[in-house]
Parts: C-alpha cells; sequence; structure tokens
C-alpha cells in the first residue's frame, strides 16, 4: 500500500538578494493512510514551504514529492491542478471564503472547479458535520472566525480527498474556537482522512498521531 | 452553483463600479444603435421624400441645378432663374406626363420663423396624386393652400383670410393639406402668378419639376430635355445620389465619434475588470488551491466581462429605441441635407448587430484581465496570507 505522502531529499530554496537560502534542505519523510501529523518549527523553518510541496502549489529544486504513489514533480500544470482538486483538501489560517458566496455555496466551491455535479446535498450534510446546518444561507461576514474556518473545513472535504493540508488552522482563533476545531479535525482522522498540519501552538500540535519539528529547513526531530 | 453563478455574484459584490461601466457600455450601445439605425433609415427617408415629391426630374437654368432641385424639396433662394417660356417646349417634351413651373421664397416671419412660399401652376396637385386636400386648389390669384403644418401654425383652414405682413398681402384660403409627413407640410403655396408678382419675378421661375409617364425612359427624356435652352437637368436619382455624396463627409465625422465613444467604452470596461482582477489576484490564487484550473479562472472574469457589456448593450438598445427620436433632431442639425420623416428607423438586425458588437468588444477588453487572472499564483496567495 503506497503512503499518502512521501519525500525524498527534498530540496527548495529561494534567493533574497545574492544570498540563497533553502527553505527546505534535502528533507525526508512519508504520511502513512490515516496519520495525523502535525509540522512544528520557528518561524523560517520552512514548515509553509514544505506545505507548499506537497500542496502541489510548488515544485521542489530536487528530490521526489508523492502524493498517494504519484510524482508530482514533473506533472505539468493541469496535473498539479487535478491532483490539487481530487486528492488534497486546503484549510487555511485567514479561512479564505469568498464574501459573495454563502457558506453553503463556499463549501460547493471546488465542487465546481471539478464539474463534480450538484454537491448541495453533500455540502449540506458536511456543513452539519462540522456543527453548522443552521448558518448555511449566511454570508462569511455574517459568520463568526470559528465558524468560518469550520466552513472551510467542509470545503476541503467536498470533493472527498484522502488528504487534507492545514496551515496554522487555529492561528486566527481563540482558544474555545481552537478547541472545536481541533476536534473536528480530529474527528476527522478517526474516520480515516490523513492530516498534515503545519502549526506553531505546541498545545495543538501534542494532540497530532505524530510530530516532525523543522529547523532551518531540516527535520529535526519526528516522533 | 457553477462558473456563472460565481460571475454573476461577484459583479454584485461591486454595484456602483458595475453599474457605472454598464452605463458608460450602454451609452455607446445607445450610439451606436442609433447610427446603425440612422445609417439604413436616411436612404429611405431619403427615397420616400423623392417619391412624394412626385418629381422626377428638375429642370432649372445655368448654374448649380442640383441646388435648385434641392430647393423644391426644402425652400430657399437662388439668383438665377429659367425663363417663364421654357416651359412649353418642356411639357411638349417627350414622356412627359406632367411638368409644373415652380417659383420659391422664403421671406423671414415671426421671431425666427422663416416662410417658405412656393408659387405652382395648376399642373402642380398632378404630381401629388397622394395628397388628400381639405377644400380645393387654387380658384382665384388671392387662393392660398396651407401645407398642415403652416395651417397649425397659422391656426387657418379653409376660408379663412390669412395675411403675410411682410408681403402686404391677404390671401383666403381656399385648400388645406392634410399631414403627409414630409416637407409639403411647411410650405405656403400660392398662384404662381401672384408669386411672380410679389416678388417681382415675372416670367421668371426656379425651375420646372418633371413627372414622366414611364421612368424606364429616364434618361431618353433628360437627354431631350437638355436640348432646350438655359435647360439644366437634374433626375431625382442623380440627386438622391449627390445628398448621399454631400452627407458622407457628415456620416464619417459621425462613425469617427461613434469610434471614440466605443473606445473610451472599452477602456472603461478594461480598467474597471483590471482593477477587479488586481484586487482579486489572491482570491483568483486561493480559487487555484482548491481546484480552480487556469482556464476555470478565464472563464469566471471574462464571463463578468461579458454580462457586463451584455447589459450595457440591452440598456443602450432600450435607451436608443426610447431616444430616436432625440437622436433624429440632433443628427438633423448636423446634416448639410435631411429628409423629412423619421431618418432613425430600426429593426432587429440593428438589435442583433448592436449586441453582438457590443458583446464583442466588451470580450476584447477582458481578455488582458481574464489572461492576468488566469495566471494568478496559488503560492503567492499563501505567502501573502
Amino acid at each position: 500500500m503506497n503512503n499518502m505522502i512521501e519525500l525524498s531529499t527534498v530540496t527548495r530554496s529561494y534567493h533574497r538578494g545574492c544570498e540563497r537560502i533553502r527553505a527546505v534542505n534535502e528533507v525526508t519523510f512519508s504520511v502513512a493512510p490515516g496519520e495525523f501529523v502535525a509540522i512544528v518549527g520557528p518561524s523560517g523553518s520552512g514548515k509553509t514551504t514544505l506545505l507548499n510541496l506537497i500542496g502541489c502549489v510548488d515544485k521542489p529544486d530536487s528530490g521526489i514529492v508523492k502524493i498517494e504513489g504519484e510524482a508530482t514533480n514533473d506533472l505539468d500544470e493541469a496535473g498539479l491542478t487535478r491532483i490539487r482538486a481530487r486528492k488534497i483538501g486546503f484549510v487555511f489560517q485567514q479561512f479564505f471564503l469568498l464574501p459573495t458566496l454563502t457558506a453553503l455555496e463556499n463549501v460547493q466551491l471546488p465542487a465546481v472547479f471539478l464539474r463534480n455535479g450538484d454537491r448541495s446535498a453533500r455540502a449540506t450534510e458536511l456543513l452539519d458535520r462540522v456543527g453548522l446546518s443552521s448558518r448555511g444561507y449566511h454570508l462569511p461576514s455574517q459568520l463568526s472566525g470559528g465558524e468560518m474556518q469550520r466552513v472551510s473545513i467542509a470545503r476541503a472535504l467536498i470533493n472527498e480527498p484522502k488528504l487534507l493540508l492545514a496551515d496554522e488552522p487555529t492561528g486566527s482563533l481563540d482558544s474555545a474556537n481552537a478547541d472545536i476545531i481541533l476536534a473536528t479535525l480530529r474527528h476527522l482522522n478517526a474516520a480515516g482522512l490523513t492530516i498534515l498540519m503545519v502549526t506553531h501552538n505546541a498545545e495543538l500540535a501534542a494532540k497530532a498521531g505524530r510530530i516532525i519539528a523543522l529547523k532551518d529547513g531540516q527535520i529535526i526531530a519526528s516522533a | 452553483m457553477n462558473l456563472l453563478t460565481l460571475s454573476l455574484k461577484d459583479l454584485r459584490r461591486r454595484r456602483t463600479r458595475s453599474a457605472l461601466t454598464v452605463a458608460g457600455v450602454a451609452l455607446a450601445a445607445a450610439t451606436l444603435f442609433s447610427l446603425l439605425s440612422f445609417n439604413s433609415g436616411y436612404r429611405l427617408a431619403l427615397q420616400k421624400e423623392m417619391s412624394d415629391s412626385g418629381i422626377h426630374m428638375f429642370v432649372s437654368t445655368e448654374g448649380c441645378p442640383m441646388e435648385a432641385a434641392s430647393l423644391s424639396l426644402h425652400g430657399g433662394e437662388i439668383p438665377k432663374f429659367l425663363p417663364e417660356e421654357r416651359v412649353p417646349a418642356i411639357r411638349a417634351a417627350p414622356n412627359v406626363r406632367a411638368a409644373t413651373s415652380i417659383l420659391i421664397f422664403s421671406v423671414p416671419g415671426e421671431g425666427k420663423r422663416v416662410d417658405l412660399f412656393y408659387g405652382a401652376d395648376d399642373e402642380f396637385p398632378k404630381l401629388k396624386p397622394h395628397w388628400k386636400l381639405q377644400g380645393s386648389w387654387f380658384t382665384n390669384e388671392q387662393s392660398i393652400v396651407l401645407g398642415a403644418e403652416a395651417a397649425r401654425v397659422e391656426k387657418r383652414t379653409v376660408g379663412d383670410k390669412v395675411f403675410f405682413p411682410e408681403l402686404e398681402a391677404e390671401f383666403t384660403v381656399s385648400g388645406v393639406l392634410e399631414r403627409t409627413g414630409s416637407e409639403d407640410d411647411g410650405w405656403f403655396y400660392i398662384p404662381l402668378k401672384t408669386a411672380q408678382r410679389l416678388f417681382k419675378k415675372e416670367g421668371k421661375l426656379t425651375g420646372v419639376g418633371v413627372n414622366v409617364a414611364n421612368v424606364e425612359r429616364i434618361q431618353q427624356t433628360k437627354e431631350a430635355l437638355e436640348q432646350i435652352p438655359d435647360a439644366y437637368v437634374v433626375t431625382a436619382q442623380q440627386m438622391m445620389e449627390q445628398i448621399l455624396k454631400l452627407i458622407g463627409s457628415s456620416k464619417t465625422l459621425m462613425f469617427a465619434v461613434l469610434g471614440i465613444a466605443l473606445a473610451i467604452a472599452v477602456l472603461g470596461v478594461l480598467n474597471t475588470v483590471l482593477m477587479s482582477v488586481m484586487e482579486k489576484l489572491r482570491e483568483f490564487g486561493y480559487m487555484r488551491c482548491v481546484g480552480a484550473s487556469p482556464l476555470d479562472i478565464f472563464k469566471i472574469v471574462l464571463t463578468e466581462t461579458v454580462t457586463l457589456c451584455l447589459l450595457g448593450g440591452a440598456l443602450g438598445v432600450i435607451v436608443g429605441a426610447l431616444g430616436s427620436s432625440v437622436a433624429d433632431q440632433l443628427i438633423r442639425q448636423v446634416l448639410p441635407y435631411a429628409p423629412a420623416g423619421k431618418m432613425v428607423v430600426f429593426d432587429a438586425t440593428m438589435l442583433v448587430l448592436t449586441l453582438v458588437v457590443t458583446v464583442g468588444i466588451g470580450a476584447l477588453a477582458g481578455l488582458y484581465p481574464s489572461w492576468k487572472a488566469s495566471h494568478a499564483s496559488p503560492m503567492e496567495a499563501i505567502h501573502n496570507e
């Protein structure tokens, strides 16, 4: 059985002026299906760059990135779009909900791009699953931060991905809402969803099944 | 929900900006619709006027026969006159069914008004078989026949007296024309001899209007008439061609203004959509993250643009149709020759053409913003978070 995520000596560098910075430096690790992994590290340690590489929004300079056994290095833009649409769900710190769409429509958005037919029933079901069944016809401006993040989690699940990438999912929330989001993520993981979460929050990371610590673009601990 | 819904919802997000852009497009579309309608309507109006005049050709003297001919339609004065003794020869020419002697004068009336006097003989009604006359043609030398508009302005009807202080002459209304919708409505028709006496042009004519029996032989008739001394002949067809040439430069100017209006509309749409795209680049990047392809984003933005232009085009057509009489008046003021009757005549073809052009230029204006949006980087969207 393939790993859900597999990275082999992956390197990604950036230029800042004349200086070359290795944001991710020969990183190798894998995530099995159904795992809940937290990536932690200080600012500039390469967490978000790593998430971008796994999420197919960036490509490595060297090394191999595989999602469900499919190497993404050589894929063209259409191939990367296909993987993002079908295999991966994204949850962002700032939620990114379209302000003109209701909660229900925001949840359906990725299905629209996948031409996945009418997914309103599934969107309603997902909103129900994150405890927002009564808020489906509200605009984002009428929702609290915690509610918006739950809508964004429902949106990430609309195309039934096997992998959920969460970038500081509780970064903009108070502790009560952060607990609700974490409980939701754990519940989804228990149902079989693989989750890779980037966070500063050590308490949050401790709730994950495994923690990978990064520093200066390299893994310094994995437990 | 689909890509169209996304586009339409986004348009509602910035209502004022969208409404202003639609208004700009509507203005250009209304101009386009009016000018296209004018372009086809003008020729029809001109043909109708020529036909209503009943004059197949106009015989005048040396000088500018075209001017003399146009006078027979619109009024005015020229300094050269055809001797009246040429009329029997004109009437005797082959294929001539009727020939009417005409002396035209304009006299300043009250305020800015100009009274147009048409000195005509008893042959004149034969050129106007479509006329419906209340009362009768001239009964004596002091008779006058009023065009419908002239009668309305003078508030006179059959049997009334009408006095013209500028001529120091009084007439009795023997007949009033029913409205024809042509220039005929504005004239004062008086007997030729009376006109020659009042304007001191005894034995002189502005010209002779000729109606032929067989229009297919009009060229031979023209050649025969040109054998008469002093006679210069212009056919209605020549007049129409000359008039169309004359307004050619005015049309060019109008279409140049239209070009500018369209260019401004294109730039307005481009500016609006591009500004909107720049503001939403991050959103497009996020959309890419959740599975949108570059083509999806391209379609969303292009649909927004086309929708704006379609709304503007539809509004423009409605405004153009409702304001056709205003457009008619405006165009009339800049034309060197404007026939009576409606010049702005629209039909389904004009409507479709206006919408196609509006949407076409809108799509053109939307290409760059759509391309720009489709290249939004998902990574930059996340980096900026």
